[in-house]
């Protein structure tokens, strides 16, 4: 036990200093253990905020391609609509016989604008120019109805014939 | 702060003083001749009757420091230094009490001994201070101290409280680096010359010069002759430096530091001149102050007092030593080492190369991590300002989310792309069904319909080609045509005839029939 401590006395200012040296090497570890955690975590969160930039452009790109489909599609109203189809129909020789709104439905996407119309075509090929002008107009028209009857007309005193179409033709709007 | 109390028992005078820091507070001088004096009976040993003196002197000035160092004179003690080759540490003790038997005129185990090891690189050589004290005589020194209630903090040779005084001279520096001869001398006050030669600060060579007849007689010596003295002096500093000459041919004596006191220092400038030494007085007015002479037992009292404040390289200690001593012949007793190693412990001290090193090292591992952090630090800011800004996107929620918000933005696209692009032209389908009628095969009726994304087609016509069953085999055909178109089928997968009859129309017979196409619109 003396010897021990005579030892233990004699080698102090030794044994204090291998103690301090220790000490440092165990900081210098936790130091060193620490940043490298922090390195890590930092290497990771960079590669994971690059992949979300990645990801963010992609929607940046289709946000914009909504947005310009939107521009395109919801700059009418009903009453442009009408005059459109009103338009087109005179353009192409069909005689419009009756028109109306009819009920708007809505769906998550857009909201549905039908009308129907009742026309009268002097020949097929007529209608199909109207329909065809109709449905590559950009304020998208669709076609939901058609019923088309020949139907003979006495025109003077010449029997006439001519398709008389029943029609249903909707636009619609996208949800904002 | 405690005070702190040195006794010096000079062979003439005892200096019992206290200081407190480098103050000197109370400072008593006790001539010997006063114990050994015919006020006392013979009877009564002198280490009660200097007992009795000290407790007046201690009362009389108030003193009641509990702890003391003391410093002894030369003549209580046996200094040695020799050498010795280098040993593993386990054989060394017994090599230097074998080595020490040489130096001692008596045996060494009626002396309490301690020693310090010096390592010399120039000659690869283990320096050795030995330091001794008689058992009985230590113990003398003990009991006096016991029966004054005050404990012993070290016991040490005089002229090491002297190079503690040092210390704290204008010398003190000097006297730690290269060979240094050191002389302290007060002929007033005592009949011996202190001299001691240090390496880097620890001792080669220590001597004692009694200078006029033996150590004891300079008590009853009436009148001195400076000019003797000097003369006996100059001869004992020779023969002294002969034999360190010797012992040590590579260690020359670079200066030669003096404490003495002012009056003779003449004198002895011009002998240690004579004898080729370069020599330095200490100043010791600073601390003897104008009111006290000088005082060579007053400065090993006041250095001695310095011994837990002031360090020097001698470490001798001969309490340790004591104490190690009495627990080796008593087996199973606890001894006092303990309490004295704790205390001993306190007493460290830190190798500021060893401080440094460490700083630097965690500072070092710091700065490289920091070095490492920067760039990424700066690589993700510039990665967070490069993004990309969406009003409807929280861009701060994690990957796998932003995935799934990109699918739902990707599958509105599609859907809203849907109803504009790949919506089912009426058009296309107007103009195919009458390019794929046969001869003989026309149309009355055409309707169409549109829910959701369910659409239908119902054809109504006639065929005439003046043979039933050809009329028949043309229906089919048309049938068979609408099936393979591909641009009709890709809408209208399920195409079957509904009706189909041969009936008289305006006295003409002719095949009437119907067909129903069924399907799917992209919406």
């Amino acid at each position: 036990m003396i010897e021990g401590l005579d030892q233990i006395t004699k080698y102090k200012n030794t044994i204090i200093n291998v103690a301090l040296v220790v000490l440092a090497l165990f900081l210098s570890f936790r130091i060193y253990d620490a940043q490298n955690k922090k390195i890590a975590a930092l290497k990771e969160k960079a590669t994971s905020e690059e992949k979300k930039n990645v990801v963010l452009e992609e929607i940046t790109a289709i946000d914009q391609k909504i947005s310009a489909l939107k521009k395109t599609v919801n700059g009418k109203d009903m009453n442009t609509s009408l005059n459109t189809i009103a338009a087109v129909a005179k353009e192409n020789s069909v005689r419009i016989i009756s028109i109306r709104p009819a009920e708007q439905a809505t769906f998550n996407l857009y909201t549905k604008y039908p009308f129907e119309l009742m026309v009268s075509v002097d020949s097929y090929h007529a209608l199909g120019k109207f329909i065809s002008k109709l449905e590559s107009h950009p304020s998208v028209f669709s076609v939901d109805l058609l019923e088309m009857k020949p139907q003979e007309f006495l025109q003077g005193e010449k029997l006439v014939e001519k398709l008389t179409v029943k029609m249903t033709i909707s636009t619609l709007l996208f949800q904002n | 702060m405690k005070n702190s109390l040195g006794i010096y028992f000079g062979p003439k005078i005892i200096t019992i003083l206290e200081s407190d820091g480098k103050k000197v507070l109370n400072n008593i001088q006790v001539p010997r001749a006063s114990v050994s004096g015919p006020e006392f009976e013979e009877k009564v040993p002198d280490e009660l009757k200097m007992v009795a003196l000290f407790k007046d002197a201690l009362r009389a000035h108030k003193i009641d420091s509990q702890e003391a160092s003391i410093a002894l004179s030369g003549r209580d003690l046996i200094i040695r230094t020799f050498e010795l080759p280098a040993l593993p540490s386990e054989e060394m003790g017994g090599a230097v009490m074998f080595e020490a038997k040489k130096y001692i005129p008596f045996k060494v185990e009626d002396l309490v001994a301690a020693y310090q090891i010096q390592f010399d690189r120039s000659s690869h050589k283990n320096l050795i201070l030995f330091v001794g004290i008689k058992k009985e005589v230590l113990s003398k020194y003990l009991a006096i101290l016991s029966q004054l209630d005050i404990k012993i903090n070290t016991i040490e040779y005089s002229m090491f409280s002297i190079l503690r005084f040092l210390q704290v001279t204008d010398l003190g520096r000097m006297s730690n680096k290269g060979t240094i001869g050191i002389m302290s001398m007060d002929f007033q006050e005592e009949n011996e010359v202190n001299f001691v030669v240090l390496d880097n600060g620890f001792p080669l060579f220590s001597r004692d010069i009694t200078l006029i007849g033996r150590p004891d007689e300079l008590g009853q010596t009436e009148k001195i002759d400076l000019a003797t003295i000097l003369e006996k002096l100059k001869t004992e500093i020779r023969i002294s430096l002969d034999y360190y000459d010797r012992k040590f041919p590579t260690k020359n004596i670079e200066k030669t530091f003096v404490i003495a006191s002012e009056d003779s220092r003449a004198d002895l400038e011009a002998l240690i001149k004579e004898i080729g030494l370069a020599v330095r007085f200490a100043e010791t007015a600073p601390f003897t102050g104008r009111d006290i002479a000088f005082s060579m037992s007053f400065l090993k009292s006041y250095g001695c007092s310095l011994a837990k404040k002031v360090k020097i390289a001698p470490k001798i200690d001969l309490l340790a030593a004591r104490a190690k001593t009495r627990t080796a012949k008593e087996p199973g007793v606890p001894a006092p080492a303990e309490k004295f190693s704790l205390a001993s412990l306190a007493d460290f001290k830190l190798d500021s190369r060893v401080v440094i090193g460490c700083i630097l090292l965690c500072m070092g591992v710091f700065g490289y991590g920091y070095y490492q952090l920067q760039p990424l630090q700066q690589q993700l800011n510039r990665i967070l300002n490069a993004r990309p800004q969406v009003s409807a996107v929280n861009p701060n929620i994690p990957y796998e989310d932003l995935k799934g918000v990109s699918t739902e933005f990707k599958k509105r696209l599609d859907a809203m792309d849907s109803l504009v692009r790949k919506r089912l032209y009426l058009t296309d389908q107007l103009q195919i069904i009458p390019s794929l009628l046969p001869d003989g095969v026309w149309l009355t009726n055409f309707a169409f319909t549109k829910e959701e994304n369910k659409v239908s087609v119902v054809l109504e016509g006639e065929a005439y080609l003046k043979d039933g069953e050809k009329e028949f085999e043309a229906v089919n055909i048309f049938i068979a045509a609408l099936r393979a178109n591909p641009a009709f089928s890709k809408y209208f997968k399920d195409i079957s005839i509904t009706s189909i009859v041969r009936e008289e129309m305006e006295e003409v017979p002719a095949t009437k029939f119907a067909i129903s196409c069924t399907g799917f619109s992209p919406n």
